[in-house]
């Protein structure tokens, strides 16, 4: 007997475990089946035995047969048998085996094998202060749970998502979903306890409830719209990335039903989508530089009208004047975006824009016969970007512009449409320092079509020329702008001479070339810095003499405008007789009669000056105007910002809650979102935040082939969750 | 939610297969098939996701893969899953496999598929993500192989022996085993096999 089981144990030792098995079938590669089918005789002739161990060997060489796909549902009975077993090490080769039955007599009878003995046993390990067991339990139930298993474990199982270790309850949490897909009715008692594990200490545990909710939610998410605001919380405190990836995703699903959820949601989704902008700068190399532009300039077209616009356009230019613009290749195609982004409405980013198209025309000489096609493109449609007259809005781009005309015309092709394009009576309605730009560059050009034109000896074009001028720029002289106002005037009086010279048949072309002679490089930042001391000075030496220690010089300063100040003053005053105040008075007339800056008073105030020296005498002339003062240019939008405001004070003097208001405004974004809710809908654009989520409809095709149709478990647990809260 | 995770080798023997749906064993063998057709045409530097097959759910269900050495790592997901969170948790997944197998390669997968499976089964379970953080999947890992190993006890020593015989590759052993001034040669013993 003794004996018996020696040799008993020496023949286990000699069995074939899994990997003898796996060499074994590697060593037959010609005959493979018939290896594989000797084995699986051996392997029914081991779960006969009454060893446990063996039996368990048995079940994991079966576990790798299943994988090559040989059937081995007729092991089922062993297997739940070995899950019975006390040692951790046989129930956890067990646990990886999803147990089933396809053909359907069969089918029953594994079920009522599995509920009825696995039901105990599970139970066992459950309740096992090993956690381990517990744990390998759970792995197990989740292979093959179907509706009786979980109708009975239900209850243990909640009591598990209670357990003191986080591994247990995250397990458990996990492994919920899967009852109640099988035993809807569980989901009503065990909602509440899911809601708790929502704020688990431990993140693991918290991100199995995040996932299950948000699993549950996907089908059925009307019922789960009462916990957004604790998903809020979540989201804006969590710094898991995977918690924050479900959430986002359910407030997806959630949003449709919930217009609120989505305005509400700008905020911390536009801090994300943020941090992921920031990451662009990393990102980007020569290759991907171009599609990752574009893929920003199609977000940028399609975020009309709003901060993030603005956003955008920022991280773009930033990302391609990277490290001095190291990862663009293609200039020409820089040039093109940056054309294309003037055509934006609205933005606050012009100078920006601008100073980028200087930056490259200056910097890259290749560029720069096709960036000045692009400009005087951009100068003869003018007229479209004069409608927005902020400061720094897209007007600013014409500054560039005409500077890159002016200073590179020698690369025009048409030079003297340019002009004529820079000279137009609607450039007066531009900003002032712009148009002291285009009358700049205005000369320049002329230089250059001067050029042009007298070497054909066809002078009377270049007299036109200069008349075009003359005829042009008085309404720039008359400017309000003083940099205008004084380049103009100059300019003209250059161009007059100019045409003197020209009707005495003058070549002055050269000369007037010579005026905008010299290339303007772009300086170093650190270019003063660097400047060399010439030898022999030293800068910290004194130049005068330093002054004097003696006190003597401080009081007297003092002494002299104290004492000495009431002494001059009245007497210059009294010194001063009839005759010398009306010749003064002339002088000042003449002054300014010929002062174009001087505002011509009426007569009668005038004389009331004459009789009372001393300003206090002057009256204060209130100006009152029946007219409100009409701006000319001024954009539409910002009518439409005065109807609103307009329109709101008058909601507001009519509700008295006063904390709607409060409310509002801490929660708008920009004055627009501060208006009443009936009309929000109507002006305001949609401040709608593209979430991308594939939503499933509620009659999903089945995806797998399971006896049950999947629809089933979530139409059942299609169940108002308010009361559970 | 993880549809399958299937590891196979360039040649599409599969390695690693674990369907969280059920299907039939021929169907799961399909699946694979057509999973590694798909997989394998795909250039090195072409986007790591693509729609799923028919079998496996169509257009609804993506596959997320990542190609090391003779290895594909595939990943069946829905459209609740995030791609990037994926693919991440593949990189996870094979860092965890090489920490426990110390440089891992295909012949381990070939041979302890049991223990690929207890460790996947610490990442994911019922095709839900359990955990993402590899420390605390080695130190699950780690704690559960101690108690398997306490379990076998003294019981299990001829076990390991044997398998330790069995493991041993005898051709390999060197012929000269120089020890300081003796020298012992090795008698040339046949193969074992």
């Amino acid at each position: 007997m003794a004996l018996k089981i020696v040799k008993g144990s020496i023949d286990r030792m000699f069995d074939k475990n899994l990997q003898d098995l796996v060499r074994g079938i590697r060593n037959h590669k010609e005959d493979e089946a018939k290896y594989i089918s000797t084995c699986i005789d051996e392997i029914k002739q081991e779960l006969k035995q009454d060893n446990i161990a063996v039996k368990a060997n048995a079940v994991c060489k079966l576990t790798y047969l299943q994988m090559l796909g040989y059937d081995v549902s007729w092991a089922a009975f062993n297997i739940v048998e070995v899950m019975s077993s006390s040692k951790f090490t046989y129930k956890v080769s067990c646990s990886h085996q999803p147990i089933r039955g396809e053909r359907t007599v069969d089918a029953v009878l594994i079920t009522t094998i599995i509920n009825s003995v696995s039901l105990p046993l599970v139970t066992q390990d459950l309740s096992s202060p090993n956690q381990y067991d517990t744990g390998v339990a759970l792995t197990g139930l989740s292979c093959f749970v179907t509706p009786d298993l979980a109708r009975d474990l239900a209850s243990d199982i909640m009591t598990l998502m209670s357990h003191t270790k986080p591994y247990i309850r995250k397990k458990a949490v996990l492994i919920m979903y899967k009852v109640f897909l099988k035993y809807p009715e569980s989901l009503r008692p065990a909602f509440p306890r899911l809601k708790e594990k929502l704020e688990d200490p431990d993140p693991g545990v918290q991100s199995a409830a995040v996932n299950v909710i948000c699993e549950l939610a996907r089908r059925n998410p009307k019922n789960y719209l009462s916990l957004a605001p604790l998903f809020f919380k979540l989201m804006t405190s969590s710094t898991n990335n995977w918690v924050l990836i479900k959430i986002i995703k359910l407030f997806g699903a959630l949003t449709p039903l919930e217009p609120r959820l989505g305005k509400k949601l700008i905020e911390p989704l536009t801090n994300l989508i943020h941090r992921a902008l920031d990451l662009l700068y990393g990102m980007v190399s020569k290759k991907n530089l171009m599609e990752i532009v574009k893929k920003l300039m199609l977000h940028v077209d399609k975020a009309e009208g709003t901060t993030y616009r603005d956003e955008l356009l920022t991280k773009i230019i930033d990302i391609c004047s990277q490290s001095n613009y190291q990862y663009i290749t293609n200039f020409e195609w820089y040039i093109s975006i940056l054309v294309e982004l003037t055509r934006l409405e609205g933005t606050r980013h012009g100078h920006l824009i601008a100073s980028q198209m200087l930056d490259v025309a200056i910097r890259v000489k290749a560029i720069r016969v096709f960036a000045v096609a692009q400009m005087a493109t951009l100068l003869d449609n003018g007229h479209l970007l004069t409608g927005n007259m902020q400061r720094n809005g897209i007007c600013e781009v014409l500054y560039a512009a005409a500077w890159i005309c002016g200073e590179f015309s020698e690369h025009l092709e048409d030079p003297m449409q340019t002009l004529e394009a820079m000279l137009r009576p609607k450039v007066a309605t531009l900003p002032g320092h712009i148009q002291a730009v285009y009358v700049q560059n205005a000369a320049k050009l002329f230089a250059t079509v001067l050029r042009k034109q007298e070497g054909t000896t066809d002078s009377l074009a270049a007299q036109e020329t200069s008349q075009l001028l003359i005829d042009r720029l008085p309404l720039f002289v008359q400017s309000a702008n003083l940099e205008v106002q004084e380049r103009a005037s100059c300019i003209l009086q250059l161009v007059k001479y100019i045409q003197k010279l020209q009707q005495k048949e003058v070549e002055v072309a050269e000369e007037v070339t010579a005026l905008f002679a010299g290339e303007l490089n772009p300086v170093a930042p650190k270019a003063q810095k660097k400047v060399p001391v010439p030898d022999g000075l030293d800068l910290d030496a004194w130049i005068n003499e330093p002054p004097s220690e003696s006190e003597s010089e401080d009081e007297k300063p003092k002494a002299i405008f104290t004492k000495e100040e009431p002494k001059h003053t009245r007497p210059r005053h009294t010194e001063v007789d009839e005759k010398e105040l009306a010749r003064r008075r002339e002088a000042r007339k003449q002054e300014q009669a010929n002062n174009p800056f001087y505002i011509k008073t009426s007569p009668s105030s005038q004389k009331v000056y004459q009789d009372q020296p001393g300003v206090e005498h002057i009256p204060v002339v209130q100006i009152d105007l029946s007219v409100p003062l009409k701006v000319p240019g001024m954009p539409m939008s910002d009518q439409y910002l005065k109807l609103e405001e307009e329109r709101r004070q008058k909601e507001r003097s009519e509700r008295k809650k006063k904390e709607k208001k409060k409310k509002r405004e801490k929660h708008g974004r920009g004055r627009r979102a501060d208006s009443g809710p009936e009309s929000e809908e109507d002006i305001t654009p949609a401040h709608h935040v593209d979430i991308v989520t594939e939503e499933m409809p509620e009659n999903a095709l089945p995806s797998d082939d399971d006896d049950k149709d999947p629809n089933d478990p979530h139409k059942a647990l299609d169940i108002d969750l308010d009361k559970y809260v | 939610m993880i549809k399958a995770i299937l590891i196979f080798n360039n040649h599409g023997k599969p390695r690693l297969s674990k369907f969280y749906e059920h299907y039939s064993e021929d169907t799961e063998q399909q699946i694979i098939r057509e999973t590694f057709h798909l997989v394998s045409k795909r250039d090195e530097n072409v986007c790591n996701f693509l729609e799923g097959g028919m079998l496996i759910g169509g257009s609804d269900n993506k596959l997320i893969y990542r190609h090391y050495a003779t290895l594909y790592f595939v990943f069946c997901v829905d459209s609740s899953e995030s791609e990037l969170g994926i693919l991440d948790l593949i990189q996870v997944f094979v860092e965890t496999l090489d920490k426990c197998f110390e440089n891992v390669c295909e012949l381990d997968l070939i041979f302890h598929v049991d223990k690929v499976h207890h460790i996947l089964s610490e990442m994911v379970m019922g095709g839900m993500v359990l955990e993402t953080n590899m420390n605390e999947i080695i130190t699950h890992v780690d704690a559960q192989n101690k108690m398997e190993k306490s379990e076998a006890g003294i019981a299990g020593a001829p076990a390991r022996a044997v398998s330790a015989v069995k493991n041993m590759n005898l051709p390999e052993i060197p012929k000269n085993i120089n020890i300081g001034d003796i020298s012992i040669k090795v008698p040339n013993l046949p193969s074992f096999k």
